[in-house]
C-alpha cells in the first residue's frame, strides 16, 4: 500500500509517493525521477509499476512530483531547473530519513536525467544511478520539443492568431517559461559532476548522443517513441525490467 | 486552498486528491473530476489539477480521482469495468459524505470520463451538474446531413484526390507508436453510454435543478457535427435553458494548448457560479 505525502521542509509542498518495503530485508531507498511535460503523462503509470516491483524486493520507493508539476504546489510559471535540483536534494534527503537507509539509487526518465547530472554534487553518497533514455543535451530536447510544437500549431487551421501568438510559452499544454527554457538549453551531460562515486548506468532504447563515457549502457530494444507531442501510455516490461535490474545490481 | 490524499474504499485501494477552499460554501455541490482514458488524476497538461485549485478560489471543493487501473488505483481483474466505476463513486462518496455530510456533486470528465459521468447521472439523484469534455453524441438529421455533404459534396476532397495522384511528394510519415493520432479520438477504446442513458443523464439532471455543460473540440467530427447535437439527444429548449454545450474547433481532444487550457478554465468557472 502506498503512503503519499506532502513534502512541506520549508519549501513549496512536494507530492511524494512513498512506497515502502514490503519485505523485512531492506536494501535501501531508490528515488525515481520523472520526465517532465507530456512525457511525465505517458510514463506516471510504468513507474508506478517499477515502484511497486521494487518495494517488493525490498528497497523504499519514493516517485514525487517536481514543483508546477503533478500534484505538487504551485504552476510551472516560474519554474526553473535550479527549483527542480532542490527538490530533487529534499526528496533524496527525506528518503534517507524515512527508510533510515544512508544508500539511495536513482532512476531517471529522458530530461530528468538534466536535474540528476545538475545535482550530483548535492545528494550525497549516491548508491547506482540509472538513467532511462536520457536526455544528454538540452538544447537538443528543447528544439525538438518546440519544433514540434510548432508543427503541432501549424497543422491546426482554426486557431486565431491572438491565441497562435502566445505558442512561445506553451508546451503541449505546460507552461515553458523563459527561464526554464534557457536552463535546459544550457544543462549538458559534458557538465556533469562525474566525479560522483555513484555507479552510473544508462538503459537506452535509442541511440544516445553525447553519453558521457562514465556511463555503463545497456540496450534493450522498445519502440518508445519518444516523439515530441506523443501521448499513448508505455508500459514497457523490457525496459522495466533492465531498470530495475541495474538499480538492483 | 488546500489539498490532502484520499484514499478511500476496502484497503485505501481508491485514490484521490481534495482540494478544500479556506472556507467551504456547504450550499456549493463538489466537483468530481473522473480520470480521462489511461491517464492519471491529474489529466491531460494537468487539466484538473489547476481547474480544482481555480475553484477552491471561488468556494468549492474538488476531488480528483484515479479510476480502478488508473494513476496510484491499482486495476482489480475480478470485477468488470463498468461495476468497478459504480464501487469507485460509491466509495469516494462515502469517503466525502464521512467528512462534509450530505453533498450535490457535479461530476466531471473528459471522453470516457465524460461517458462514466453520464451513466452515473442517470442513476444517482445526488448528481446535479455534469462537465462533459467530448462526450458521445447520438447522430440527429443535422448530423446525418452534414456527414452526407461533408462525404459527397464538398468539392475540396475531389481537389485533394486529383492532386494526391499526380503528387510526388510521400505522405508524412504517422507516428510509430500511432495508437492516438492527435486528429482522432479513440472512440473504439471507449465504453459509449447509451442513448438512453444520454437523454435520462441530461433530463434527470435538470429535473434536479441542475446542469451540464458539454464541450466538444476538433477531434470529435467522426460523432459530432453541429451545435446543438447532444442538446436533441433530449429537449433542445428545456437544454437551453439550464445548460450549455459548446463546439470549439481550433482546441485538440487533450488540450495540448495552454491558451485553450486557460479558456476551459474560465469557461468552468463560470459555469459553476451558477450553483
Amino acid at each position: 500500500m502506498i503512503e503519499p505525502f506532502l513534502l512541506s521542509d520549508g519549501g513549496p509542498d512536494l507530492c511524494v509517493t512513498y512506497h515502502p518495503a514490503s519485505t523485512s530485508i531492506s536494501g535501501g531507498a531508490v528515488v525515481l525521477c520523472a520526465p517532465f511535460f507530456l512525457e511525465f503523462q505517458r510514463v506516471q503509470l510504468c513507474l508506478r509499476e517499477l515502484a511497486i516491483s521494487l518495494a517488493a524486493s525490498g528497497q523504499h520507493c519514493f516517485r514525487f512530483d517536481y514543483r508546477g508539476c503533478g500534484d505538487s504546489s504551485g504552476d510551472e510559471s516560474s519554474a526553473t531547473l535550479r527549483d527542480w535540483v532542490d527538490d530533487l536534494a529534499r526528496v533524496v534527503n527525506e528518503a534517507r530519513d524515512l527508510s533510515g537507509s544512508e544508500q539511495v539509487h536513482l532512476i531517471g526518465v529522458r530530461a530528468a536525467s538534466l536535474v540528476i547530472g545538475s545535482a550530483l554534487d548535492q545528494l550525497g553518497a549516491l548508491g547506482n544511478v540509472v538513467l532511462w533514455d536520457p536526455v544528454c543535451d538540452g538544447q537538443a530536447h528543447l528544439d525538438a520539443l518546440v519544433g514540434g510544437r510548432d508543427a503541432m500549431l501549424a497543422r491546426n487551421r482554426w486557431l486565431t492568431s491572438t491565441d497562435r501568438s502566445r505558442a512561445a510559452e506553451d508546451a503541449f499544454g505546460y507552461l515553458l517559461p523563459g527561464k526554464l527554457a534557457d536552463d535546459l538549453a544550457s544543462a549538458k551531460a559534458a557538465d556533469w559532476s562525474v566525479a560522483t562515486s555513484a555507479s552510473l548506468t544508462a538503459v537506452l532504447t535509442e541511440p544516445a548522443d553525447s553519453l558521457p563515457v562514465a556511463f555503463a549502457q545497456q540496450t534493450v530494444k522498445f519502440d518508445c517513441d519518444w516523439l515530441p507531442g506523443e501521448e499513448s501510455l508505455l508500459m514497457p516490461q523490457p525496459v522495466l525490467e533492465a531498470l530495475r535490474e541495474c538499480v538492483l545490481a | 486552498m488546500s489539498e490532502s490524499f484520499l484514499q478511500m474504499g476496502e484497503g485505501g485501494r481508491l485514490f484521490g486528491v481534495l482540494t478544500e477552499p479556506q472556507t467551504r460554501d456547504a450550499s456549493k455541490p463538489i466537483f468530481v473530476w473522473l480520470s480521462a482514458g489511461l491517464v492519471y488524476r491529474g489529466g491531460p497538461s494537468r487539466m484538473n489539477v489547476l481547474i480544482s485549485r481555480a475553484m477552491a478560489a471561488e468556494g468549492f471543493v474538488s476531488v480528483r480521482v484515479d479510476l480502478t487501473g488508473k494513476g496510484d488505483t491499482p486495476a482489480d481483474p475480478d470485477i468488470d469495468y463498468l461495476d468497478s466505476v459504480e464501487r469507485d463513486i460509491a466509495d469516494l462518496r462515502t469517503t466525502l459524505e464521512a467528512r462534509f455530510g450530505p453533498s450535490t456533486y457535479v461530476l466531471c470528465g473528459l471522453c470516457s470520463g465524460a461517458d462514466n459521468a453520464v451513466r452515473l447521472a442517470a442513476q444517482h439523484d445526488w448528481i446535479v451538474g455534469m462537465v462533459l469534455l467530448d462526450p458521445f453524441a447520438y447522430p440527429d438529421r443535422r448530423y446525418r446531413w452534414h456527414r452526407f455533404v461533408a462525404r459527397y459534396l464538398h468539392i475540396r476532397q475531389y481537389v485533394g484526390k486529383f492532386r494526391k495522384i499526380f503528387s510526388t511528394t510521400p505522405a508524412p510519415a504517422k507516428s510509430k507508436a500511432g495508437k492516438t493520432a492527435d486528429h482522432e479520438t479513440p472512440l473504439d477504446l471507449r465504453v459509449l453510454p447509451s442513448e438512453q442513458q444520454t437523454r435520462d443523464a441530461v433530463t434527470q439532471v435538470h429535473a434536479r435543478g441542475g446542469a451540464t455543460l458539454a464541450i466538444f473540440t476538433q477531434n470529435v467530427t467522426r460523432y459530432y457535427q453541429h451545435v446543438g447535437q447532444l442538446a436533441e439527444t433530449t429537449s433542445p429548449e428545456a437544454f437551453a435553458k439550464r445548460s450549455e454545450e459548446l463546439w470549439w474547433r481550433d482546441v485538440m481532444h487533450t488540450y495540448k494548448y495552454r491558451p485553450h487550457l486557460e479558456r476551459l478554465q474560465e469557461t468552468v468557472m463560470r459555469w459553476a457560479r451558477r450553483f
